[in-house]
C-alpha cells in the first residue's frame, strides 16, 4: 500500500509527486514576508537555487513543492525573470509559478499569479490554495466530491447549487452553522468528508421536504446528517467504480457559531464551496490514505453497484 | 397480514419522510433509531414489513437483517434495505443475510410505495 503523500493520479497528464508546500525563491525581505505567510497557511517552505531548478539540478523529487515564488530580486530583474522561468518549466513543465511584485509590478510572461507588497493575507491564502488543490487531489475526485453533492442538493432536496471556488484547507477553519462529519475508510482509502451549511438554509430544506411543522434546530441538524450521507453514498458509489472500496461511519453533526475544526490528517483537505440561492454550503474531503495502486479509470463495463433512487427486489420466498 | 411497516433508520429526516409516505397511503408506522432497537421491536410485534439503514450505530442493518431472519415468525416477512449504500457487494451481502430487496437513497416516495405495496397490501 502506497501513501497518498507518496504518489498522485492525474489522468490528464503525468503522475506528479503530492506536494504541500512552496518554494520560495530568493531571502529577500518582500519574499521572507511572502515565505512566513505560506508558512502561517500550514505548508512547508523551501528555498531552491533558482540556478538548480533551471538547470534540472533540483529535481524537486521528494520536495512537498507545489508552487514557485519569485521576485524580481531573486530572478535578476523582471526582463530575467521570464527567461528563468521558461529554463525551468523545461524541467518542471507543471509547476504553477507566482510572481511577488513590488508596488503594482505586472507579473512577467509565464506566471500565472501575482501578489504585490501589501496584499492581505486572506488574498494570499487562497490563491495558493486554488493554485494548489490540484497537485494534490487529482481532478477527477473534485469532480466526483462537486458532482456528488450538487445531485444531492437537486434530488433530494430540492436545491441548486453550483461549484464556484475549490481550495486546500489545511490548517485549522472555524466554522459557523450546521456541520456534519462523516469519516470512511477501507482498503483503498480513508479520511473524513464534512457538510457545513447555515441553519437558516437547512431549515428550508426541512421545510421543503417534511414540511413546515418539522422545522427547528433538531430538524436542520438531522437533516445536516442526512445531506452528508447521502453525498458520501455517491462519493463510495463514485470511488467503487474505481475499484477504490470504502466503509462509511455514522454522521456526526455539531452545531455552534465559532467550531473549530483541526486538521488532523497529514493531507490538506479539499474544500468545495457551493454557492445557491438559500445561501454558501461547504463541502470538504480529507483523504489521509488513498491506496493509488488501485486508482484506475472508471469501469463502465463491470456491473458494479445501483444508481441511486434504484430499487432492486430480490424476490419474497 | 399486519400493515404495520417497522421504519429503521438513525436519521430522523429519513425516519419522518418514509412515516409521511406511508401512513399517507394508509400504512400503520412505527420507528426505531438502530438495528438494536428495529430488533426488539419485530420481537415484540408482527410487522407487515420491515425497512431498514444499514450504517447505524449500535447495530448495523445488516446484523440486524441477519438478527431477524432468524426469528422464527419473519421467516418470510419482507425485509427491504433503504441505504445510501449501493455498491454491488453490499447488495450481494445484503440478499445473503435475507433482505427481500435495496432501494438507494434518496427514495422518491412513488417508487418506495409502489414497492411496499407490491409486497405489503394495505
Amino acid at each position: 500500500m502506497q501513501d497518498l503523500n507518496d504518489i498522485f493520479s492525474n489522468e490528464q497528464g503525468p503522475s506528479y509527486l503530492v506536494r504541500t508546500g512552496v518554494a520560495v525563491a530568493g531571502d529577500s525581505a518582500r519574499m521572507q514576508s511572502v515565505g512566513a505567510q505560506f508558512r502561517d497557511f500550514g505548508l512547508e517552505v523551501i528555498q531552491p537555487s533558482l540556478e538548480e531548478l533551471a538547470t534540472g539540478a533540483h529535481s524537486l523529487q521528494g520536495e512537498a513543492v507545489a508552487l514557485l515564488a519569485m521576485d524580481a530580486s531573486s530572478s535578476g530583474g523582471i526582463s530575467g525573470a521570464a527567461e528563468v522561468l521558461r529554463q525551468i518549466r523545461q524541467h518542471h513543465p507543471h509547476l504553477p509559478a507566482l510572481w511577488v511584485g513590488a508596488g503594482q509590478e505586472a507579473a512577467p510572461e509565464g506566471f500565472e499569479f501575482v501578489v504585490h507588497d501589501g496584499d492581505e493575507l486572506s488574498h494570499l491564502d487562497g490563491l495558493v490554495s486554488g493554485a494548489l488543490y490540484r497537485q494534490v487531489y487529482a481532478d477527477w475526485l473534485v469532480d466526483v466530491v462537486s458532482d456528488s453533492a450538487i445531485d444531492t442538493l437537486r434530488q433530494s432536496f430540492s436545491l441548486e447549487a453550483s461549484l464556484v471556488d475549490v481550495r486546500l484547507r489545511a490548517n485549522q477553519w472555524s466554522l459557523s452553522g450546521v456541520t456534519a462529519l462523516v469519516q470512511f475508510q477501507g482498503a483503498g482509502a480513508a479520511g473524513r468528508m464534512m457538510v457545513n451549511g447555515s441553519e437558516e438554509l437547512l431549515s428550508v430544506l426541512v421545510e421543503r421536504s417534511l414540511g413546515a411543522e418539522s422545522r427547528g434546530i433538531s430538524a436542520a441538524m438531522e437533516l445536516c446528517g442526512e445531506l452528508a450521507n447521502q453525498v458520501l453514498g455517491r462519493i463510495k458509489g463514485a470511488l467503487a467504480r474505481r475499484r477504490i472500496d470504502l466503509s462509511l461511519g455514522i454522521p456526526l453533526v455539531l452545531k455552534g457559531e465559532d467550531v473549530v475544526l483541526r486538521q488532523v490528517e497529514r493531507q490538506p483537505s479539499l474544500l468545495l464551496h457551493l454557492a445557491s440561492d438559500l445561501g454558501p454550503i461547504f463541502v470538504e474531503v480529507g483523504l489521509a490514505r488513498l491506496a493509488a495502486a488501485t486508482v484506475g479509470p472508471p469501469a463502465v463495463e463491470e456491473d458494479l453497484g445501483m444508481a441511486t433512487g434504484e430499487i432492486e427486489f430480490f424476490g419474497l420466498d | 397480514m399486519s400493515n404495520a411497516i417497522l421504519v429503521v433508520d438513525d436519521n430522523a429526516t429519513i425516519r419522518h419522510l418514509a412515516r409521511k409516505t406511508l401512513t399517507g397511503a394508509g400504512y400503520q408506522v412505527v420507528e426505531a433509531e438502530n438495528g438494536a432497537d428495529g430488533l426488539e421491536c419485530a420481537k415484540g410485534r408482527q410487522f407487515g414489513m420491515v425497512l431498514t439503514d444499514i450504517n447505524m450505530p449500535v447495530m448495523g442493518g445488516m446484523d440486524m437483517i441477519k438478527a431477524i431472519r432468524g426469528l422464527e415468525n419473519y421467516k418470510k416477512t419482507p425485509l427491504i434495505v433503504l441505504s445510501t449504500e449501493s455498491t454491488r457487494e453490499m447488495v450481494d451481502q445484503g440478499k445473503q443475510a435475507g433482505a427481500n430487496g435495496w432501494m438507494v437513497k434518496p427514495f422518491e416516495p412513488d417508487k418506495l410505495l409502489s414497492l411496499v405495496k407490491k409486497v405489503v397490501p394495505v
